[in-house]
């Protein structure tokens, strides 16, 4: 028989593990709330926003600065705005999601899913090129170019759930 | 051209990878769409909360909140694409001040209160109100931004209830002109072209409309057709630089009122070039004219009724005469090879020219006739009903053509297309309410400027406000706020958020939201879109259209709306579309709607139209008749071409007042600012108003960057700081401030003048001064 201590133990366990997972996701949803409105939003503009034309830094990977994923769409103002550094209007209490993270593969030796969507990130190697940002998966194979092959995306384009 | 070709290159790389990724999506991968979100997150369709365009949303929804909004790739709309507000739209539930609990005035201060007690205190007073002064004194001031359902509720309580025709809408402020233009010229509401025409158009002719800003996803359509077919022009008329100035090929900033020149001056160059689609203007158009120096409706009970009269052709150009490209150009202020260049993209029978306009043309003291003109030049060419040329009204709310057009939430309409004043009309909106024919008022009501000075005169003593905010956004503003707090006037406001005008209420009723609520809505290109309920209201929030139900039964008006709150919006939804079968804006049943991603009527046996009039597209145009413009019965299926002449606007800069005001919206804000201003993200981005000035009458005056300058107008004055590097560039003599915020509220400033017609407020043009603050 289970001793009524060891269920408590577990499940206070559990509690605290579950706990520990919201507060990162907490901090995970704080950290990128500096950077998007929410998962899936364009990212703001974190530098004075009127330094000339976007694409002289964010059209390759050699300036350093994050490479635009997508096709161009002339107005990028449209989309991406600048932020000054004012407080807060009236509190928000919006947290929403953090980006998905890695998926199970299909089985041991498949290549990995595209966790995240895809529209506005066609470009993979835009992030994932070995040159590019140091925070992602960088791709050992960059010279396929036809990533979508291999990996597929977890959502159908334009899928709903009703 | 490093830059240049290293643009191309990634234009093409990415062009690349796009085409490769669609064409995986070909399959259909649903092992993956079932099994991996997990249990408890769902995507769901919705139309944004915004703008008129009407993008498709997915909403994620997860442990009851919306946690996510991507674009609907699938949508015709969007293609996928937002703009910043959308992307926002997660946000705009979760502010923090969100209004939980009706709240009653009680010794000068709003109170908690129970639904209860506040539902039968606003039965109560509008039962006395009605009793005591009549239907006259009683009014609702509804939305663009009210779901169809909510506009549908409105009508049917005051009209066909309580014998009311004092239903208006913040449209009224936007889009009235719009309205009495499609009605004048072809004889029934809303465009005949679509948004498919963005994306064909060999010329793009923008009318006093920011499309960068305000309508950031359509224009990006436009942008991406000019980008596969380089020879498109972008043609930019307006009373000021914007961020569309910058993407345009022909700029002309105007003087402000003189578009009515500019265009009779196009229409006057056309015929002496010859380029007078003759053989289309003998099958399809009458010409008109109307009154002249209508005034400006600037005094209390100001009325207007236009006589028009036919005239011929020849009495049309003979009109044109005086607007020569130089005198056009001397009252434009702009160089009058500029007309001509614009002249040209009209005249060349192969240019498909698409003419889009939205504030500039329809916030005018001459709207109805801006709006007229720019249909001239489409009829005088015979530049309509053809993809990708055609002229196209651009709306400002999410369902100001759904709910207040075709609803008919304005004082003197009926749904699809009806007036109050006709017989036959009224006897249609009886039978459909089964209510006798009598009640329903054949005098129209209060327009919304004459609505809220008939509050202030004491003339209504109730009114409901819901899903606006006017105590921001009326003209002449002090004068019919200080008027809603007189003694003895009843306001209600419906909102989400404490604003400007909650402050002023008697109660205030709080308000579910978007996905909170079941809706509809309708976008600028006549295009009904259905959403569920997606989440839960917070606890103690009702739809608007729920509330005035509640009310309207406690006035023993119940018999009118449905008991059942389930399957309410169904059938409030159903028994309005009687009104629209069989007229030509025939609306998709509720099924098809829950279904689709939006369908645009009129929609028969299922199938939409995406062009009006055109044969092939419309089913109500015969076969071989090609092109009819089959609402206009008066004038035997034709349109009308009016003889509208130039004049001057009301109030013009003088010595005491030398500057031009002009206001207008920002891409990051929605209208007052009330919801998009917390969030965060939005508010960081333009955090509060400025006044726009050019650099030389800044140094003129002594004023430098960023210093504090004092606006005064005949009404009002604001101290507001000054910057050169706004979002626009205005040219000298003019000042530009946008209005969402609402610690500066321009609107104290702002003229009550309105188009006679239309009676649309004039937002565009007043004269100001300005005087340099003291620092220190």
């Amino acid at each position: 028989m289970i001793s009524k201590g060891w269920v408590w133990g577990v499940g206070a366990g559990l509690l605290l593990l579950n706990g520990l997972a919201l507060e990162a996701d907490a901090q995970e949803t704080s950290e990128r709330s500096k950077l998007r409105i929410s998962a899936y939003a364009p990212p703001v503009i974190p530098h004075e926003a009127d330094l000339g034309d976007c694409l002289d830094c964010h059209a390759s990977h050699e300036v350093g600065a994050p490479m635009i994923p997508h096709k161009v769409f002339a107005h990028c103002r449209q989309c991406h705005v600048p932020q000054s550094d004012v407080d807060v209007f009236r509190a928000n209490a919006f947290v929403g999601i953090r980006e998905p993270g890695k998926l199970p593969r299909a089985h041991e030796k498949a290549p990995p899913a595209v966790p995240h969507r895809v529209f506005m990130r066609e470009n993979c190697l835009a992030c994932h090129d070995p040159e590019a940002r140091p925070d992602v998966i960088h791709t050992t194979h960059p010279q396929r170019m036809h990533c979508l092959q291999c990996h597929v995306p977890a959502r159908r384009l334009g899928a709903l759930d009703r | 051209m490093e830059r240049i070709t290293r643009r191309d290159f990634i234009k093409q790389g990415v062009f690349v990878a796009t085409a490769a990724g669609a064409i995986l999506y070909l399959d259909p991968l649903d092992v993956f769409a079932k099994e991996l979100p997990p249990a408890g997150e769902s995507w769901l369709k919705a139309p944004c909360r915004f703008c008129g365009v009407g993008c498709g949303v997915k909403a994620l929804v997860k442990d009851g909140k919306i946690a996510a909004v991507t674009g609907d790739e699938l949508h015709s709309v969007n293609k996928g694409l937002l703009c910043i507000k959308g992307y926002s739209l997660p946000g705009i539930l979760y502010g923090e001040d969100r209004l939980k609990s009706p709240a009653i005035r009680k010794n000068g201060r709003l109170k908690s209160a129970s639904w209860k007690e506040a539902l039968d205190l606003v039965a109560s007073k509008f039962k006395e109100t009605l009793q005591k002064h009549g239907p006259t004194a009683v009014a609702v001031y509804g939305s663009g931004q009210w779901t169809i359902t909510d506009g549908y509720t409105a009508v049917k309580w005051f009209k066909g209830g309580m014998g009311s025709n004092n239903v208006e809408a913040n449209a009224r402020l936007c889009m009235a002109s719009a309205v009495s233009g499609f009605m004048t010229t072809f004889g029934s509401d809303e465009p005949m072209g679509c948004y498919d025409d963005f994306d064909v158009c060999d010329a793009a002719v923008l009318w006093g409309n920011n499309m960068a800003e305000m309508h950031p996803v359509l224009f990006s359509r436009i942008l991406e057709n000019r980008r596969q077919r380089p020879n498109v022009k972008i043609v930019d008329i307006a009373t000021r630089q914007t961020p569309t100035t910058d993407f345009a090929d022909l700029s002309m900033v105007i003087a402000p009122q003189t578009d009515l020149a500019l265009a009779n001056c196009i229409a006057h160059l056309l015929a002496k070039k010859g380029a007078l689609n003759r053989a289309f203007i003998e099958k399809h158009v009458v010409f008109k004219k109307g009154k002249e120096n209508i005034g400006y409706g600037l005094e209390d009970k100001f009325s207007f009724k236009d006589e028009p009269q036919r005239v011929t052709l020849e009495d049309y150009v003979k009109f044109l005469e005086p607007y020569t490209p130089e005198y056009a150009a001397g009252l434009c202020k702009i160089p009058a090879e500029k007309i001509e260049q614009v002249t040209d993209l009209y005249a060349r029978p192969e240019t498909k020219v698409l003419s889009l306009w939205c504030m500039g043309v329809n916030q005018h003291t001459r709207g109805t006739w801006m709006n007229n003109l720019i249909y001239n030049l489409h009829l005088l060419t015979g530049k309509i009903g053809i993809p990708g040329s055609t002229p196209f009204s651009l709306t400002g709310q999410p369902s100001a053509c759904g709910t207040v057009r075709e609803v008919g939430t304005v004082s003197n309409r009926l749904p699809a297309d009806r007036v109050v004043t006709d017989p036959e009309h009224r006897a249609v909106a009886a039978k459909i309410w089964n209510v006798p024919v009598e009640r329903i008022n054949d005098k129209p009501g209060y327009n919304a400027v004459e609505m809220f000075r008939a509050l202030d005169r004491g003339d209504v003593k109730a009114i409901w406000i819901q899903a606006t905010n006017p105590f921001v956004t009326l003209p002449h503003l002090n004068r019919y706020r200080n008027g809603a707090l007189k003694e003895d006037r009843f306001v209600v406001v419906s909102d989400v958020y404490p604003t400007p005008t909650t402050e002023t209420a008697d109660v205030v009723l709080p308000s579910a939201m978007w996905v909170e609520r079941e809706g509809m809505f309708g976008n600028s290109e006549r295009r009904t879109q259905h959403w569920y309920s997606l989440v839960e209201p917070p606890k103690g929030c009702l739809p608007d259209d729920w509330q005035m139900i509640e009310v309207a039964r406690r006035m023993g008006y119940g018999s009118l709306f449905p008991r059942d709150r389930k399957n309410y919006v169904k059938e409030l939804y159903e028994e309005y579309r009687q009104f629209t079968l069989g007229t030509g804006k025939d609306l998709a049943s509720y099924e098809e709607l829950t279904k689709a991603r939006g369908l645009r009527w009129p929609v028969v046996d299922g199938k939409e139209t995406p062009w009006r009039y055109v044969e092939g597209s419309d089913p109500y145009v015969k076969k071989g008749e090609g092109l009819k413009f089959y609402k206009n019965k008066a004038d035997e299926g034709r349109a009308v071409v009016w003889l509208r002449p130039y004049e001057k606007p009301p109030e013009v800069p003088d010595e005491a007042y030398p500057f031009w005001l002009t206001t207008g919206r920002v891409l990051e804000h929605w209208h007052s600012g009330s919801i998009t201003r917390r969030v965060p993200q939005l508010h960081r981005a333009v955090p509060e108003a400025y006044v726009e000035m050019h650099p030389e009458d800044a140094r003129d005056l002594g004023i430098q960057e960023s210093n504090p300058v004092k606006l005064v107008s005949r009404r009002g004055e604001m101290t507001v700081k000054c910057t050169f590097h706004g979002k626009g560039k205005v040219p000298r003599g003019t000042v530009f401030v946008p209005f969402f915020d609402e610690n500066y509220l321009i609107n104290q400033l702002t003229l009550d003048a309105y188009c006679p017609i239309s009676a649309q407020p004039d937002y565009k043009k007043c004269a100001v001064r300005i005087e340099k603050m003291v620092l220190g």
